[in-house]
Order: structure tokens, then C-alpha cells, then sequence
């Protein structure tokens, strides 16, 4: 029975993690936003495949930031679309507002093409399904002005037009999760995926180093653990608010996930060099961890959905036996609290449903999200951790029969 | 940028973390033992409960059969503690074995003793002595033991005894000799052996006959 140790294992190792995140985010809560002394120049990137929907509306929200006007420049690449962006993108055209068009080659060449036209300090590729805040520039751009800073991520969390359907609450909760996480990482140094909805670059970074990595599932990664091997720094503003639509449907989430997890082991091992006590907290802790989470999940995953199933298919069997007749069965029931599972696995979930709840809610309060979340709640714990554990199996199959990943702009 | 790892903290949430995990595991015990300990609580009770019956009719030597018998609920409902109990400690657990062994025997008192009666005063109850075993060689054994206990619910004035096969005791070695249990499922109905599965159908025919 592997069940029980790999429980306590996973309880402890979560147990660990969320006391370590709370301790971390206490001792820094002096710091956990930055108010800019200067506005350095900057140029908003927004890489655009097939995004007729929202393009308008990404780019009617970074016009409206408030920014300098004289200190921001705005470029849009078309990535051959084949619906209608380039002709959406082209009604916004100005003397701050460029718009280029290049064949269909990919997320981190739409990218790379960007950069090669920029000329600003700062460099801030942009979905062209996400919207910014009026402040987000503003509230990110003060940590520049520690030289060792090469990327600012913003506080990205789910874009809710009308109501939310299940998937969209379960990634609303996990989105806001995060946002706690990043703000953690980033006070000990261990942010490791820069997000493509407004992370913000220092020019001389690509200058120096190249730019995205083209053939990279998840580029977003790559470059982030890229920083973190030059031993650069990377931090998150989380009052800097961007949000971002999420996938509605099975497929499309499932295309998405799939993506972003064959493209992070795929970074993992080419920065397995990160690993070790060299590399502090990142190195110790938060990759060994996001290494270490993922297994506990899917072996416990999988255990429990086949006990679940076997269980079931049990019952099944014996209800059968009694021609169905449950009757005499829940008239017996009688309630007593001999049958309470106080058991220490019980005890160690509860506690930890309890600490998640803690943990999010102070996610809550540090982005000062005013969005609610009651029954969202129920829907993530429910269903994330399944769906998780699926999407790594798929994703690892994938690598293994060498599929191709396709890529969006997310 | 120089990256430092800080030890204190490191340690801190080590200890911290081990903290609350011994907590958890102390409070859990506690519970634990404290539910064993109902059990055998419970079953002193049926222990006293069971001689005074017997005594019961022993002393009413001229109308014996006026003599109750009583805590069959109770004695069931000991008995599905303990199988709880043996569900998540696990069947080796000492102390789910031990309290199964003085289970058993109180059961087979109390099956004697209702057999008795059932002879002697032509009282309206069938008792079954149904013999299981959980150690992966008996297939049918959780399908026959729900039936059996579905039968139970449906008609009160069934009483069901069920013991372990495994169970090493002179007093039980005894009773499965007599019987003649050798296989699980077995079941033994007003002193009938019936050996293998028996389903819903069977079973009710069993007892409306007997």
C-alpha cells in the first residue's frame, strides 16, 4: 500500500510549502507594491493570430493607460491572420500606434520581430486577447529602477464578461492562486514563467542575450528561467492588474494545457542546471517543488479516481445483489459520530482545504480582487486536481510520441 | 544578484510544519484509541448483558421461556464499529484482532443461547452463523455478507452472527468442526450448513422453510 505514505508525504510537502509561502509573504509586506520615481520609454507588443474578437478591445485598453504619452509607443504584429485583425488593428493606426504584418511563423518569431523594431528602455509583449489596467504600466515599471531587474510580471488573473462557466470559474481560482504564488516567488527570487499577457523586459536583456526561443512549446518559460540562469532579477507587481480571457471549452483548455506542459518540461530540462543550492530558493525550493507537486499529484490522482471507480463498480454489484431495493438499507441509517473519519489523513486534508481557502483569499486581498468567488470554490477543488493530473499525462504522452504542439498567442 | 538561502527560515518551517503534522498525528491516535476503547466498553456491557440472561433462565427454572433475550441490536451494532474500525486500522491490527476474537465469542454465546430458545421455547427468530473471510481468497464474501445484512434490516427478527474463518480459538475450532466449515462463504441456518454463495433468492427460500 503506497497510498498512505504518498498522503502523508504529499500533506507534509503541502503543509511545508503553504507555511513557507505565508512566512515569506509576512516578512516582506512592506514591499509588496513599488510606486515609480521616473517613467523609462516603453513599447507595447501585441503579437495577434487569428484574435478578430478581442484585438479591438486589447488594444483599446492599453491606449487608455496611463502613461506618458511621449514615453510609450504601441506595435501590433499580425502573424498572417487569416480572419479579420490586420484590418481591425489597422483602424487604431497613429503616430504611436504601428501596425505590422509578417507570414504565419509563430508566437516567439511574432515576438522577436516585435523586438527588432523597438527602440525603447523597456519592452512589453502583450496577448491580443488581455486587457490592462489604467495603472498597470505605472505600478510596474518602478522596479526597473533596480538595475538587476530584467522582466516585471503583472497580477494576471480571468477577464469575466457575462457569467462564468464552471472551467472558467475552476482557472478564475487558479489564476488568482497565482497571483499569491508569483508575488511569493518574487520576493524569493524564483519566478519562473514570465506570463505573455504584459510582462515587461529591460531592451539591453534581448540585446544581450537574444530574444525568445522560436521552437519553445512554452516561450514564456523558457525566457523566464533564461533570466533566472543569467541570475537576473525578476519581479511581480500584484497591484498591477491584467486580465485575460480564458478558454471556455474541454478542447480548447485542453489544447492550451497541453502546450504550456510539454513546453515546461521541455524548459525544465534544458535549465536542469538550475537545480541545486546555487541557485537559492529556486534552486532548493521552488523548482524541486513544482517538480515534486506534479508527481504527488498525478500518482494520487490516479489512485484515487481507480479507488473511487472500484468502489463503485463494488456497490453497484451489491445493490444488484439486493435487486435494488435500498429501502430497508436507508431506513437503518442511523447518524453516529463513532463513523467520523478523524483519522490523520482526514485531519491533514481538512487542514489543508483549509489553508488553501486562507491562501486565496489572501491572494484576494493582496490584488485587491473584487471579483466573488463562493461557489468557485467548490468547482476548483473539485475538478482541478483531476483535470490537472489528465493534462500532465497527455502532455507527457505527447512529448514521448513526439506530437506536435500547436501554438496560439496564449 | 546574490541569491541566499536562509537557513533559519528553512528551519522554522521544518519545525513549524513538524509541529503540526505530530498534532495531527497525536489527535488522530487519540480518536483512534479512544473509539477501541468504546468498543470494548460496549463489549463489557454485552458480556454482562449475555450472562445475565443466561442466568436469567437458568433461575426461572420453571418457565424458562418467559426469559428475554435482548441486546441483539446492541451486539450488532458493536459489530459494525468493529468492522469499521477493521477497515481503516486494517484487519492485522492487534487491536482490532483482539477485540474480534472476544466479538466472536460473545456472538457464539449469544447464537447458542437464541438457538436454545428457538428449540426450547419455539420462539419466531432465525439466526444465521455466517462465516467470511477477508484475507483475498474469498471472492463472494463482501457480496454475501451485504445481502446478509440487507436481510437483517429488512426483517429485524433475523439475526445475523458472522465470524472470521481465520479466527484462531478453541471455542470457534469447535463450532466450525461441528458444522463442518471448511470453505467461505458458509452459512449456517437453524443448524443447517449451507456451503458457497448463496443469492437474495436462495436465501429467502432458506429461511421461509426453515
Amino acid at each position: 500500500m503506497l497510498y498512505k505514505p504518498l498522503i502523508y508525504v504529499g500533506s507534509y510537502f503541502g503543509l511545508f510549502s503553504a507555511i513557507f509561502f505565508l512566512i515569506t509573504l509576512f516578512e516582506n509586506r512592506k514591499r509588496l507594491s513599488k510606486t515609480a520615481k521616473k517613467f523609462p520609454s516603453a513599447t507595447i507588443i501585441i503579437p495577434a493570430y487569428n484574435e478578430e474578437k478581442t484585438v479591438a478591445a486589447t488594444i483599446k485598453s492599453v491606449l487608455a493607460l496611463d502613461y506618458p504619452k511621449d514615453k510609450l509607443k504601441i506595435l501590433v504584429i499580425d502573424d498572417g491572420s487569416t480572419d479579420n485583425t490586420l484590418s481591425i488593428a489597422r483602424q487604431f493606426e497613429n503616430s504611436r500606434l504601428s501596425v505590422f504584418t509578417k507570414k504565419n511563423e509563430g508566437k516567439g518569431a511574432t515576438l522577436n520581430f516585435g523586438i527588432s523594431k523597438c527602440s525603447t528602455e523597456l519592452i512589453a509583449p502583450l496577448d491580443a486577447d488581455s486587457f490592462v489596467e489604467k495603472d498597470a504600466l505605472k505600478k510596474m515599471v518602478g522596479y526597473f529602477e533596480d538595475g538587476e531587474v530584467m522582466a516585471v510580471t503583472p497580477a494576471l488573473k480571468v477577464y469575466v464578461k457575462d457569467k462564468m462557466n464552471i472551467l472558467q470559474k475552476i482557472q478564475a481560482m487558479e489564476y488568482l492562486l497565482g497571483v499569491f504564488l508569483r508575488k511569493v516567488f518574487g520576493f524569493i527570487g524564483a519566478i519562473h514563467v514570465t506570463p505573455g499577457p504584459l510582462s515587461i523586459y529591460r531592451k539591453t536583456f534581448f540585446d544581450r542575450h537574444g530574444g525568445y526561443d522560436e521552437h519553445n512549446a512554452a516561450e514564456d518559460m523558457e525566457i523566464a528561467m533564461r533570466i533566472q540562469s543569467l541570475n537576473y532579477k525578476i519581479e511581480n507587481a500584484v497591484d498591477a492588474e491584467v486580465r485575460t480571457v480564458v478558454p471556455s471549452g474541454f478542447i480548447p483548455l485542453f489544447k492550451q494545457r497541453i502546450r504550456w506542459f510539454s513546453g515546461f518540461i521541455e524548459t525544465m530540462w534544458k535549465y536542469k542546471c538550475l537545480f541545486g543550492p546555487k541557485y537559492g530558493d529556486l534552486g532548493i525550493f521552488s523548482l524541486p517543488a513544482a517538480i515534486l507537486s506534479t508527481v504527488l499529484l498525478i500518482t494520487l490522482t490516479f489512485y484515487m479516481l481507480s479507488s473511487l471507480l472500484s468502489n463503485t463498480v463494488r456497490s453497484v454489484f451489491n445493490l444488484q445483489a439486493i435487486n435494488f431495493d435500498v429501502l430497508p438499507l436507508i431506513k437503518a441509517i442511523k447518524f453516529s459520530s463513532f463513523y467520523i473519519n478523524f483519522e490523520p489523513i482526514m485531519l491533514f486534508s481538512v487542514l489543508g482545504l483549509c489553508v488553501a481557502i486562507i491562501i486565496i483569499n489572501v491572494a484576494k486581498l493582496i490584488s485587491k480582487e473584487k471579483q466573488g468567488i463562493k461557489t468557485s470554490y467548490i468547482y476548483y477543488i473539485m475538478f482541478y486536481w483531476p483535470l490537472m493530473a489528465f493534462w500532465w499525462l497527455a502532455a507527457v504522452f505527447m512529448l514521448l510520441t513526439k506530437r506536435k504542439v500547436g501554438w496560439k498567442t496564449k | 544578484m546574490s541569491r541566499n538561502i536562509s537557513a533559519t527560515k528553512y528551519m522554522a518551517v521544518i519545525a513549524t510544519t513538524s509541529l503540526i503534522f505530530v498534532i495531527g498525528l497525536v489527535i488522530g491516535s487519540i480518536i483512534t484509541s479512544s473509539k477501541l476503547s468504546d468498543i470494548n466498553n460496549m463489549q463489557q456491557t454485552l458480556r454482562t448483558q449475555t450472562l445475565a440472561i443466561e442466568l436469567q433462565y437458568d433461575l426461572l427454572e420453571e418457565e424458562p421461556c418467559s426469559s428475554q433475550t435482548t441486546a441483539v441490536e446492541e451486539l450488532f451494532e458493536t459489530g459494525t464499529k468493529l468492522d469499521y474500525m477493521e477497515s481503516s486500522l486494517g484487519k492485522d491490527n492487534p487491536e482490532v484482532l483482539q477485540l474480534k476474537e472476544y466479538y466472536s465469542l460473545i456472538e457464539l454465546k449469544h447464537w447458542l443461547f437464541t438457538e436454545k430458545l428457538r428449540k426450547q421455547c419455539s420462539r419466531n427468530t432465525s439466526s444465521v452463523a455466517y462465516f467470511y473471510s477477508n484475507a483475498g481468497d474469498c471472492d463472494k464474501c463482501e457480496e454475501q455478507g451485504f445481502i446478509l445484512s440487507y436481510l437483517h434490516k429488512k426483517h429485524p427478527s433475523l439475526n445475523i452472527y458472522s465470524f472470521d474463518i481465520n479466527m484462531d480459538n478453541p471455542a470457534l475450532k469447535t463450532f466450525k468442526q461441528q458444522y463442518d466449515v471448511k470453505t467461505t462463504p458458509t452459512i449456517i441456518l437453524n443448524k443447517k450448513t449451507f456451503n458457497g454463495f448463496m443469492n437474495l433468492t436462495q436465501l429467502n427460500s432458506v429461511i421461509i422453510t426453515s
